[in-house]
């Protein structure tokens, strides 16, 4: 039986705020319902930032997940998209814009009953590729291993077959569940049960446990986790209401929200910095070269690149070279945040991504690496 | 006092988050905290946070220059068709360039270069005179402003470097690519992601010659230069380029070819027979072909004020691969065809053994051995349109190394 789409609609809970809203000004701020479609993971992200962001609603349709989601914003089916991989080049070609929310854990469950608190992607490997079927193989009960994983649609099943698996088929023995939230309740009910879900989703839940891989626990601060996405939202731009969002998302205010449940675009000592403790970084990015002819000889500088604060928002344009021979990249200094870069992947073709700069510290980014990368 | 209370509160957090993850769970034995201990790793960890100082004014100002140059070693030989003896020689070039970016918007270069001051067409010097010594000059002296409140758009002022669209095959039939112009010049470019990928103006007023007693000679450049995706793996380029020389007289001594006059009466030729506006469509189609650029390339120039019918040139090539790193190639062929006042002679190529009036090629190839340094095998053909008798083409090989940095 085909499933009907899950939506969620999240009933005005921005109502406080818009109410306060008028208390302090004679304008009535229109609320705006926004259709979003795609990774249920980035819609847990949503749901929260609505109850904070006033005058934007959500229409969450989580069901398609991320594929859906990105099918849907390209067909312009959809205002707002959740991915949670890397946007594929056709979608940006296409005009599309992307903006990175945070970077997501991909936690592995078991029962709470289940002593495992351990396993190394190895033995994750076997368990879901069906090699070891009893607990006891691995350091636990003899109990048969019952491993769940969410749908082939969700980016969680394609980032954890490729960074777990190693590219290969699951085990024919996994079970299938969806949405993704609902692997929670079946391993809760499976006393062998294993499962990976999005680390989203296990704010307060104590029906599952999250296990710690290669000695690595998910926690939203810990960088080294060894399996973790990132989430994006797609979008078209120019959109009013959309834009002042995604500022929002970018911000300190916003980016308290994404570590709720994910790892946040900065640091956890940077959200909150005021313009007054912000000091400066370096940025070096590897564009793309293009020849410049001088007298019988080719140069090859790296071409310009834009540096935004957020979509929309040009902040410096950076031409890379000083001179038509000069074969080295700028190196730009930049107040301490996140950015987003806008560079040529190829003659008029754009490439965009983030960068954190970070105060009297070095980043670089390699155009060509982040390209292969999102291939 | 605050380091323990830190680390305290730290390890309190830190026990705080790990349970939010793991859910309820049994109660942990209580170990005994080494304040001393926890107070030392608080410090190193803050330590390693730290950014390091700020680069001091010096190393500032270092960072904002840039350092450029090249160094070419040529052997050349010229089979002539006619009765000139041929001629063998060696030649080197050597180029330094300083870039200084004062700002993030206003950068000033000047370059070094060796080679005879009074020929701007070549930097060159041959080996050898009686061990002469080399001469140095200076062929860039610019400062160039970017406004920020203008994105795309750059104004050049001094002697700088030409910038604008060239044939990607070879490129100097109506400018040599020695010459750095003297004067002012605006850029703009502006790119998009649709079918127009990208369209540069460049608009360039030049001081060619100037005299206290006597007329002005003046270059007013135009040219506008549009970037098409015709499709995922073909582009065209589509340049048209407008050069206006005033008063080419004030550089009668130096024409090599084009058409002369005896404007005084004297019994001399003491003028060009014609003026010179000439107008220089490019058209260049580009594709990868197994990851290297290809080039197939059409251009033509006229001269819209040519005293005969002798106002006419164009070429046709192709070339495929590049020179960036160490292993690449770049092959290419070129045939043209250029009439006696289709160019302005001055300020066109001196490869060839003939700056204008005749029909030829160029083909050759070039092989990067490392990083910075190629080898370029090449020849040029000449075979004059026009003269007081006929001759057979004329050769000229060069085998170059040359080296970047």
């Amino acid at each position: 039986m085909k499933e009907k789409p899950h939506i969620i609609r999240v009933a005005a809970a921005a109502s406080l705020l818009w109410g306060a809203g008028c208390a302090t000004t004679e304008t009535v701020t229109e609320s705006v319902t926004v259709h979003y479609v795609g990774s249920s993971t980035v819609a847990v992200f949503l749901s929260e930032a609505e109850s904070v962001y006033p005058g934007l609603h959500f229409d969450l349709d989580t069901a398609p997940e991320s594929a859906g989601g990105e099918r849907a914003i390209f067909r312009g089916e959809a205002r707002l998209a959740g991915i949670a991989t890397h946007p594929s080049a056709e979608t940006l070609n296409a005009g599309i814009a992307s903006t990175l929310v945070g970077r997501d854990a991909i936690a592995v469950v078991v029962h709470p009953d289940n002593p495992v608190e351990d396993l190394s992607r190895d033995q994750l490997r076997a368990l879901f590729r069906g090699e070891i079927t009893d607990w006891s193989q691995v350091g636990g009960p003899e109990l048969a291993v019952t491993p769940f994983v969410v749908a082939p649609d969700s980016a969680t099943h394609t980032v954890f077959q490729r960074e777990v698996l190693g590219g290969q088929a699951y085990g024919e023995g996994c079970q299938v569940a969806r949405p993704d939230r609902g692997l929670i309740e079946l391993v809760a009910r499976t006393p062998g049960g294993i499962g990976h879900i999005s680390f989203g989703f296990l704010h307060g839940e104590e029906r599952v446990r999250p296990i710690a891989v290669d000695g690595e626990r998910p926690t939203v601060t810990n960088f080294e986790y060894p399996i973790a996405r990132p989430l994006y939202l797609l979008h078209r731009p120019g959109d009013p209401a959309l834009d002042g969002f995604l500022e929002w998302v970018d911000s300190s205010a916003g980016q308290r929200v994404v570590m709720r449940h994910f790892v946040g675009k900065r640091v956890v000592g940077e959200v909150g910095a005021t313009e007054a403790e912000v000091a400066t970084g370096t940025l070096i990015v590897y564009t793309r070269r293009e020849p410049v002819y001088d007298g019988g000889i080719y140069y090859y500088p790296y071409t310009a690149y834009e540096v935004r604060k957020r979509y929309g928002e040009l902040f410096r344009r950076v031409p890379n070279r000083r001179g038509h021979n000069d074969e080295r990249p700028t190196r730009v200094e930049l107040p301490a945040d996140t950015y987003l870069v806008v560079a040529e992947s190829a003659p008029g073709e754009k490439v965009e991504f983030f960068v954190r700069i970070e105060a009297g510290r070095v980043t670089e980014a390699d155009v060509e690496e982040i390209l292969e990368e999102r291939r | 006092m605050i380091l323990p209370l830190l680390a305290l509160s730290v390890a309190a957090l830190q026990a705080a988050a790990q349970e939010d993850v793991v859910g309820p769970r049994e109660p942990r034995p209580t170990a005994p905290v080494d304040r001393a201990e926890v107070a030392r790793a608080v410090d190193e960890y803050l330590a390693a946070s730290r950014p390091p100082a700020p680069p001091s004014a010096w190393e500032r100002a270092l960072a904002r220059l840039t350092l450029y140059g090249d160094f070419r070693l040529r052997a050349e030989a010229d089979l002539r068709g006619d009765d000139t003896p041929d001629r063998e020689r060696f030649r080197q070039r050597t180029r330094l360039g300083v870039n200084y970016e004062f700002r993030d918007d206003l950068l000033f270069g000047v370059r070094v270069v060796t080679g005879d001051p009074d020929d701007p067409n070549s930097s060159a010097t041959t080996f050898s005179d009686g061990f002469d010594d080399i001469e140095l000059s200076l062929d860039r002296a610019f400062l160039q402003w970017r406004p920020r409140g203008a994105p795309g758009l750059t104004l050049t002022g001094g002697k700088f470097t030409q910038g604008w669209r060239v044939d990607p095959i070879y490129g100097e039939l109506v400018w040599d690519a020695d010459i750095q112009p003297e004067g002012a010049r605006l850029d703009w470019s502006w790119s998009g992601e649709g079918r127009v990928r990208r369209v540069d103006v460049h608009l360039g007023q030049y001081v060619a010659s100037e005299h206290s007693q006597a007329t002005d000679a003046y270059n007013t450049q135009v040219q506008v230069d549009a970037r098409l995706a015709l499709s995922p793996q073909w582009s065209l380029d589509a340049a048209l380029g407008y050069y206006a020389v005033t008063n080419p007289d004030a550089l009668f001594d130096r024409n090599r070819g084009n058409a002369t006059r005896d404007a005084s009466g004297g019994g001399m030729p003491d003028a060009y027979a014609s003026e010179f506006s000439i107008l220089n469509p490019i058209l260049t189609l580009e594709r990868p072909v197994r990851g290297l650029p290809l080039h197939l390339s059409l251009q033509s120039f006229s001269n819209l004020r040519a005293a005969s019918g002798r106002d006419t040139g164009y070429s046709v090539g192709a070339a495929l691969g590049r020179m960036r790193e160490k292993g690449d190639w770049r092959g290419y062929l070129q045939w043209m065809r250029i009439e006696q006042d289709a160019v302005f002679s001055p300020f066109a190529q001196d490869d060839f053994l003939e700056a204008t009036n005749f029909s030829g090629a160029v083909m050759g190839a070039r092989y990067q051995v490392a990083d910075g340094v190629g080898l370029h095998l090449w020849t040029l053909v000449t075979d004059p349109l026009t003269g007081p008798t006929p001759e057979d083409p004329s050769w000229r090989l060069r085998l170059d190394l040359d080296m970047r940095f």
